[in-house]
């Protein structure tokens, strides 16, 4: 290789010289000192190479700080040996057990290999082994979406970010601009909550609605979560309003789904018994379920559960019958 | 910079403190533990060892041994790290490493099947303490009643039989059943638990958020002990349908592609009417797919097998006989 320094060997001489120097480096010495700067061709060039090296040690995790004289001018660069390094951590046999199953979970999840070079990290603070162990079975963390990736770092540094998010009810994604808050994965499925910037509202995105590149916006301004937000608050899937009683029998050993929301009566075994009352959302859930049930559920009351049921199974028969 | 050279940097800032800490380390033993060849790692110690301070001179550079007077690989192998310069602490871990870990962790506590729990819990508190903070933004939800963890817990520890009242969501039915736990598999939250069923006198896989009720029973005896061997790599999770249902989903119904896995239909299945999406969806069983098209009540209409219209059709005749 005759004079052209590869770009890993001017990075890692980047970040050994800012760690190194007792006062902020400027950018005229790291223009001269670093191999490979000072090949570039203009300080044009130079301050382009330089910016983009920063901003990915950066964000790497690498923690650069600029340094402003009294005037608010750039005085120069430097990483703080303290911010620098991973210190302090001190973790037993057990706990190293438990960090390396950690790792694993993720399985072949595109946040595998963030997981895998956290652990990397880990392991080069001292010669103890890390062995996974602890565990009767196997864990697995899909979290299938790209999507996950970028938005954790998102969501911690509360980065307005956007994405082509398709709903069911259209075939075109549309472009979404959010201020990410949370993640949560509930059911199996993960979400997004955060600020919506054109809708101008809190908003739940599902994952794997989300059909393209998650990108940073730097330009916009996040709009900070409601005071002492905590993801495992916020209201997930259908509401929880459980505001209509019916009644119903039930053929005994079926109908799961429906004795799963049976009203507790005492003495009585909403598993086993035939006739019982069950607390719904809304007759159109009621509907949902006691015609997904077919024959093994009647709905004996109120009047506009029974109806619904008996429309929608003739809507049912309706459509099979044209189809058929 | 690509992915593969921001990978190979974070490796080379690992590798030097792990040198430092696994002092008479050889090639091969490293090389292993970072997963690339030794002829990579090989790349990877000359691309350091022209790296240092300013100066660049004999004292300034990474100083690392792997090679003898002849400019070979030492003949033992052993790498021996002489002078680290500023790169010998590892880096902190980024936002997405840490919550990567910190996530699965949390997930790890809430399941049963795990060992030492408290372990778990503090080594996600040592982590959270030492890079992000309070993580009340990201959580994976495992639906998992205590009760019924706690009485799994005991059955895996103490090798004893359970008795579960499982509520089954594909064919809508509740049993009773002794079962003999095997194994735990946890994906996103969802816990299917492996166990050799008396009742079903094979080896079955339970969901366990469907698990109603769970009572510890005796002990397994050897002679009806399943055995280990027996699928013990196989994951426990439902096998992913191979036949599917080809369907017409009315705006309204079009949730059905979500949470269902269904997919939009290829050309060759033919066109919906006009404002309906001709969708394939997986086929578990066909009874299971007669109740979901009964619950949209008219909003699916069955294409695909000639079955499925004609059992729906029977089902809602025969559900409507009930209302009269």
């Amino acid at each position: 290789m005759a004079d052209r320094v590869e770009r890993t060997e001017r990075l890692l001489n980047l970040v050994m010289c800012l760690m190194a120097a007792a006062m902020p480096v400027s950018r005229a010495d790291i223009h001269r000192q670093i191999p490979g700067y000072d090949q570039s061709a203009s300080e044009a060039a130079f301050e382009r190479m330089f910016e983009r090296d920063k901003d990915e040690l950066r964000s790497m995790g690498i923690p650069i700080d600029t340094v402003l004289d009294v005037n608010g001018e750039v005085l120069g660069y430097r990483i703080l040996r303290d911010t620098y390094g991973l210190e302090g951590l001190e973790f037993s046999v057990a706990e190293r057990a438990a960090i390396a199953v950690a790792a694993q979970v993720w399985g072949r999840a595109s946040v595998a290999p963030v997981a895998g070079t956290a652990v990397l990290k880990l392991e080069s603070m001292d010669a103890q082994p890390w062995v996974p162990a602890g565990l009767r079975g196997s864990v697995e963390l899909t979290a299938a979406d790209g999507a996950l990736v970028p938005l954790l770092s998102a969501v911690r540094q509360h980065r307005v970010v956007t994405f082509p998010y398709r709903t069911p009810e259209s075939d075109e994604p549309t472009i979404r601009v959010v201020t990410p808050w949370g993640l949560r994965s509930t059911h199996g499925t993960w979400f997004l909550v955060g600020h919506d910037h054109d809708r101008l509202a809190q908003r739940t995105f599902r994952l794997s609605r989300v059909v393209g590149t998650v990108t940073t916006i730097a330009a916009r301004t996040p709009v900070r979560p409601p005071e002492g937000f905590d993801i495992g608050d916020i209201p997930i899937g259908p509401a929880g309003d459980e505001t209509l009683i019916a009644r119903l029998r039930v053929v005994p050993g079926r109908g799961a789904s429906l004795r799963r929301r049976a009203v507790a009566e005492p003495g009585v075994d909403p598993w086993t018994v035939e006739e019982f009352s069950v607390a719904v959302g809304s007759v159109d859930e009621l509907a949902s379920l006691a015609c997904g049930a077919g024959s093994d559920v009647v709905v004996l009351g109120p009047p506009q559960a029974v109806e619904a049921v008996r429309s929608g199974l003739l809507a049912a028969r309706s459509v099979a019958g044209t189809s058929a | 910079m690509s992915a593969s050279a921001a990978a190979r940097l974070t490796r080379l800032l690992a590798l030097v403190p792990w040198l430092v800490s696994h002092e008479g380390v050889t090639m091969q033993e490293c090389a292993e533990h970072f997963g690339v060849t030794q002829d990579e790692l090989q790349e990877d110690l000359w691309q350091v060892i022209v790296c240092g301070l300013p100066g660049y001179g004999p004292g300034q550079l990474v100083d690392i041994q792997f090679w003898d007077e002849d400019d070979e690989v030492r003949g033992d192998g052993v790498i021996r790290v002489v002078d680290p310069q500023t790169l010998g602490r590892p880096l902190r871990l980024t936002h997405a490493e840490a919550l990567a870990l910190l996530v699965s962790l949390r997930t790890l506590a809430q399941l049963p099947g795990v060992v030492d729990r408290d372990a778990i819990i503090t080594a996600a508190a040592k982590l959270e303490a030492a890079t992000s903070g309070e993580v009340r933004d990201i959580r994976v939800d495992v639906d998992v009643p205590a009760d019924v963890r706690a009485a799994v817990d005991t059955a895996l520890a103490g090798r004893r039989e359970l008795e579960i009242t499982y509520a089954s969501a594909t064919r809508d039915e509740v049993t009773r059943r002794r079962i003999q736990p095997v194994r735990l598999h946890a994906i996103d939250g969802l816990v299917y638990l492996e166990a050799y069923c008396l009742l079903a006198d094979a080896r079955r896989t339970f969901r366990l958020d469907r698990v109603v009720n769970a009572e510890v029973g005796r002990p397994i005896d050897g002679a009806t002990e399943p055995s280990r061997d027996e699928g013990a790599d196989r994951p426990a999770a439902p096998a992913p349908a191979t036949a599917w249902a080809v369907v017409d989903l009315a705006p309204t119904a079009r949730w059905v592609m979500d949470v269902h896995g269904a997919a939009a239909a290829p050309p060759e299945d033919g066109a919906a009417p006009e404002g309906w999406t001709r969708v394939r969806l997986p086929l578990h069983s066909l009874d299971w797919a007669t109740r979901l098209v009964l619950s949209l009540r008219g909003g699916a209409a069955p294409v695909n097998p000639p079955e499925l219209a004609s059992a729906v059709a029977l089902a809602a005749a025969a559900a409507l006989a009930a209302y009269p």
